[in-house]
């Protein structure tokens, strides 16, 4: 009688069961050391060896159906902690959890661009000083006191004889007397001074200069660098036009124009329907500036190009004052 | 400068071309065209001549240009001129005491004209070219000047002393403190290096510059003394940069005239002056030229030209026929592989074979260079240093990524703003653009310290940013004069006039110590170099002084870390720091060993500390890493917890420690760890004071 009792009882505690804490309290309660069944089985030394044997096996068969019961719910209950999560979702439109993230400033990714693909060339990144000696700012470069070329760069005094260099061209003459060897080939990222200031100059700027001298190094050398990097950082359809013009230290001289990367050539409003842009200058390393750095000329030439890093950024970002560079406005700087 | 697209017809067989079409010829030719205008029936162009061609700064020099580009030629003709009466040696003696400074000088008398407004053809010209009409004498030397490149000036004649009935012109150096009133109205005061022209009681004209008011042509003017010179460029240069004056005169004289152009332009005014103002032209040109300046005799190799350019060989007689067109003549046969040429002294830019070798490319044209890559790929023998270059692109990526922005400001300064920085020795400018710009940088902070200002300005509320740049130093006691120095591919810079020194600063807004402190220890792991963190010991007087830290790179300082003095109020909040790069970089970069994995477990130990308040977690460390009995199997120790408070005796605190011991060869035992731990515990105790927690 108690048996049947009890085999309704636990059969209802284990359909009702909800958790597995449930769960094992039931386990406990009927199989554990003091649990009910347990207790039944202690008790049955009591009984007549007939009623015995009747009770072992009645007893038997519901611990084996409890622990079937035990099983089943373990598995209800499992599939149902399961769905439970599964039924949890998240908005996946809130906000990230950023970690806060800052920027290179766009000149310097302008720089760093170039001087990579430089750098594939094997053009190594050099630095010189930026209060220079007259000598190598102007003297070496072929530009002696009261040459009119001298007007074109308008120059900042630290005292007679030294200026805040007005280029990055100075780095050639230190390059070539340090190494006095050939090949070689640099490339120098670095400030520039000139006494001005408007919304198109800047009292200081960024330069790149790339210095390439060895034997036979020709102006079609020059043509052809200057062609992969307007290529590789402008547009793959990029062309260049070389036009003579003027530098103390390079002759031939050019100025040089890239194909309008806004209307390829066609002529748009970036290029004020001209279909040129005109980007850096560059030239064949004159003579006599070899010279003065101990390099035969007859033996070697070179190239030498010189670009503004504000105007290839200025192209390449659109934009159209240059004193949003040195603000410093994260507004700006956060765009990069 | 303007050029008038009819005059230029007249001086040249040009095709038919439009403006446009002419203006690209010119501007692919090296000349550059900024501008095409309309004026009138006529249309100019508005050329950027760069300094090396003083030849093409004239209508002349366009146009012969233009013949050789287009393969035509120019239709100059020779002036002519009709002379009468008594020759001009009769009236004017010429001296030229500075021979140097005036190779050439010559004059022509013009007597009896009719000073009268320009006919119409004149007036036009000039106004078309920019030039503002006058009178007809003073427009024809202005539209001579146009014409041929060749600067004059016209005196009134009767204004100059004539004592014995004789004019005698000298050209001389100004006396110190000399006075002349240019025709500009304004009392020149002259310096030795001056070079003036002068009468037998005066000055009367600022050589090359501008004449002098009391000699000017006006309306009453009867004679004239008209004057064609060749000036030394330099001296020119000189004087008319000093008095802030450039002319149109001077700007051709200070790039250099045609030595030998002096006469025919003489000629060529003095014949239009009479043709349009009537009068007499004095039989002869007063002209003192005692060291005839003869054209240069230059050789070109084709063979070297065909090297340098890219493009092939050009015949000979092609070279022969282009330099023609410019005025450079064959000069017979040089060595068997050169041709020579005789180089006319308009082109005082070409000196040498490499002038010839670019002539002959501008001609051909830069387009016909074929565009390759043929240079040598390997580079040989030594190689540069970049070290510094890689360890500053390093740190701009960490910080960037690391929520930083880079900053890039001016390298000059206000001297106060930099003194806040403990800045000595300043540099500073001699002609600034404002006492704001004018001392370069010691520090990088007056910079970031106006951009966070400025952006706090715009309402933002949180910002980190930094800058990688030079500061200067005062003099380099090391500078040399750059002709004696010896440079090497480790230091391009030994003879700098200045210590220049990278650093590499930041700031973020509002300040969390250990945040940035804990970004500087990451940037530093990812160099593999190993810092100490101290307190502030270098007296830096911007820096909360118990707030900051030096940082030391072994014996070196290395940088700074902390909060801004509260004298800087609002961005006191701020926490800042600085690098040295230059001294960093020589300790980055290491080269890799790897260690093996270790093969046994380790043991770790919890310690929990209560020390006196003042005693610092660094001490602490200090102390279990220098730990003899410890340290052969001591791999770590970290600080886990600082606890003030409950529990606490007020002036203490309690810090938690973290140790983890490790034996290489073997499984730790307890009892191998037991015992050295317990007199790490006594250590702590004799050298601290540190008590275990209970």
């Amino acid at each position: 009688m108690q048996l049947k009792r009890l085999r309704k009882e636990a059969q209802s505690g284990f359909s009702q069961c909800k958790s597995s804490e449930q769960l094992e309290a039931l386990r406990v309660g009927l199989l554990g050391k003091k649990g009910k069944l347990s207790e039944i089985l202690k008790q049955m030394g009591t009984l007549e060896p007939e009623e015995r044997k009747k009770v072992g096996q009645e007893a038997n068969a519901l611990k084996q159906d409890i622990e079937a019961w035990i099983e089943e719910s373990r598995v209800r209950l499992g599939q149902s902690t399961k769905n439970k999560i599964l039924g949890q979702s998240l908005d996946i439109t809130l906000p990230g959890k950023k970690p806060a993230l800052g920027a290179i400033h766009p000149l310097t990714q302008t720089a760093y661009e170039i001087l990579d693909i430089l750098g594939d060339m094997g053009f190594e990144s050099v630095r010189g000083p930026e209060i220079e000696h007259d000598f190598y700012n102007f003297e070496a470069l072929n530009i002696p006191p009261e040459h009119p070329a001298r007007e074109m760069q308008d120059t900042f005094y630290v005292a007679p004889e030294v200026v805040l260099r007005t280029q990055t061209s100075p780095v050639q003459i230190r390059a070539m007397m340090a190494l006095q060897e050939v090949p070689l080939r640099v490339a120098c990222f670095g400030k520039v001074y000139r006494h001005d200031q408007d919304a198109t100059h800047s009292p200081m700027f960024h330069q790149i200069e790339v210095l390439c001298i060895d034997q036979d190094v020709s102006f079609a050398d020059l043509k052809g660098t200057l062609t992969l990097l307007a290529r590789k950082l402008f547009s793959e359809k990029a062309r260049v036009r070389l036009r003579p013009s003027f530098f103390p230290f390079t002759e031939p001289s050019a100025e040089v124009d890239m194909s309008c990367f806004g209307c390829d050539g066609a002529g748009c409003r970036l290029c004020k329907n001209t279909g040129w842009i005109e980007i850096l200058g560059c030239g064949m390393v004159h003579p006599s500036v070899l010279k003065v750095a101990g390099i035969d000329s007859e033996k070697n030439s070179g190239f030498a190009i010189g670009m503004g890093v504000e105007r290839m950024a200025m192209l390449r970002y659109g934009v159209s004052d240059i004193r949003l560079f040195f603000e410093n406005d994260i507004r700006f700087l956060g765009q990069f | 400068m303007h050029i008038s697209i009819q005059t230029l017809r007249s001086l040249v067989d040009l095709p038919d071309l439009s403006p446009q079409e002419l203006a690209d010829k010119l501007t692919l030719g090296g000349l550059e065209v900024e501008a095409i205008q309309a004026f009138e029936d006529d249309t100019i162009l508005e050329l950027k001549i760069t300094p090396n061609r003083p030849d093409a700064l004239s209508h002349m020099g366009i146009a012969r240009e233009l013949a050789a580009i287009c393969h035509t030629r120019t239709t100059f003709l020779a002036p002519s001129i009709k002379e009468l009466g008594g020759s001009i040696h009769d009236l004017v003696q010429i001296s030229v005491v500075s021979k140097e400074a005036c190779p050439r000088y010559a004059c022509r008398v013009v007597e009896g004209v009719q000073i009268a407004p320009s006919p119409d053809w004149l007036h036009k010209k000039l106004l078309s070219l920019g030039l503002k009409p006058i009178n007809n004498i003073v427009d024809v030397t202005n539209w001579v000047l146009f014409e041929r490149g060749q600067p004059l000036h016209a005196f009134d004649l009767d204004t100059l002393a004539k004592p014995k009935g004789r004019i005698a012109l000298k050209i001389r150096s100004a006396s110190a403190g000399e006075k002349l009133l240019t025709l500009d109205g304004k009392e020149r005061s002259l310096l030795e290096t001056d070079l003036v022209i002068a009468d037998e009681d005066k000055a009367i004209a600022l050589a090359g510059v501008m004449g002098g008011k009391i000699t000017e042509v006006s309306n009453s003017t009867q004679n004239i003394l008209l004057e064609s010179a060749y000036f030394e460029p330099r001296g020119i240069r000189k004087t008319a940069k000093r008095l802030g004056l450039s002319t149109d005169a001077s700007y051709r004289f200070e790039r250099g005239t045609d030595p030998n152009g002096v006469i025919a332009a003489l000629d060529r005014a003095a014949s239009l002056i009479q043709e349009i103002a009537g009068g007499r032209i004095r039989r002869d040109a007063a002209d003192v030229y005692p060291k005839v300046i003869e054209p240069l005799e230059i050789s070109l190799r084709p063979h070297r030209l065909a090297q340098f350019s890219g493009l092939p060989e050009v015949e000979p007689a092609e070279l022969r026929t282009r330099f023609l067109a410019l005025g450079i003549e064959t000069s017979g046969r040089a060595a068997h592989d050169a041709l020579k040429f005789r180089v006319p002294t308009f082109r005082p830019d070409i000196t040498d074979e490499i002038d010839l070798i670019e002539e002959a490319m501008r001609l051909i044209g830069f387009d016909q260079v074929p565009a390759r890559i043929g240079f040598r790929k390997s580079l040989d023998g030594k190689s540069l240093d970049v070290s510094l270059d890689k360890l500053e692109r390093h740190m701009k990526t960490f910080l960037s990524q690391a929520g930083f922005f880079e900053a890039i400001n001016y390298s000059f300064g206000s001297p106060t703003e930099l003194e806040l920085f403990k800045a000595t020795d300043l540099l500073t400018l001699q002609n600034p653009l404002g006492e704001e710009y004018s001392a370069m940088r010691q520090s990088l902070f007056p910079g970031l310290l106006n951009n966070l200002r400025h952006n706090l300005r715009q309402q933002v509320q949180k910002l980190s940013l930094f800058e990688a740049g030079v500061v200067f130093w005062g003099k380099n006691p090391a500078g040399q004069k750059p002709e004696m120095a010896n440079l090497t591919a480790h230091n391009m810079a030994a003879d700098a006039y200045a210590q220049e020194k990278l650093f590499l600063a930041g700031v973020s807004y509002p300040g969390d110590f250990f945040a940035l402190k804990g970004i500087l220890e990451s940037l530093f792991d990812s160099l593999k170099v190993s810092v100490d963190f101290k307190p502030l010991s270098l007296q830096l007087s911007f820096l909360h002084p118990s707030q900051s830290a030096n940082i030391w790179l072994q014996d070196a300082p290395l940088g700074f870390l902390g909060f801004l003095h509260p004298d800087f109020k609002e961005e006191a909040s701020a926490c800042v720091f600085a690098l040295d790069l230059d001294l960093l970089k020589s300790h980055c970069f290491k080269p890799i060993q790897v260690k093996p994995l270790p093969k046994f477990p380790g043991i770790q130990r919890d310690l929990a500390l209560v020390v006196d308040e003042k005693v610092l977690a660094g001490d602490i460390l200090g102390v279990i890493r220098n730990f003899k009995t410890l340290k052969p199997i001591l791999e770590d120790a970290k600080i886990f917890d600082v606890y003030q408070g409950k529990g606490i005796e007020p002036g203490k605190k309690s810090i938690a420690v973290s140790i983890y011991l490790r034996d290489l060869e073997k499984t730790l035992t307890e009892e191998q760890v037991n015992l050295p731990v317990e007199s790490l515990k006594q250590e702590l105790n004799t050298k601290l004071g540190a008590v275990l927690r209970v």
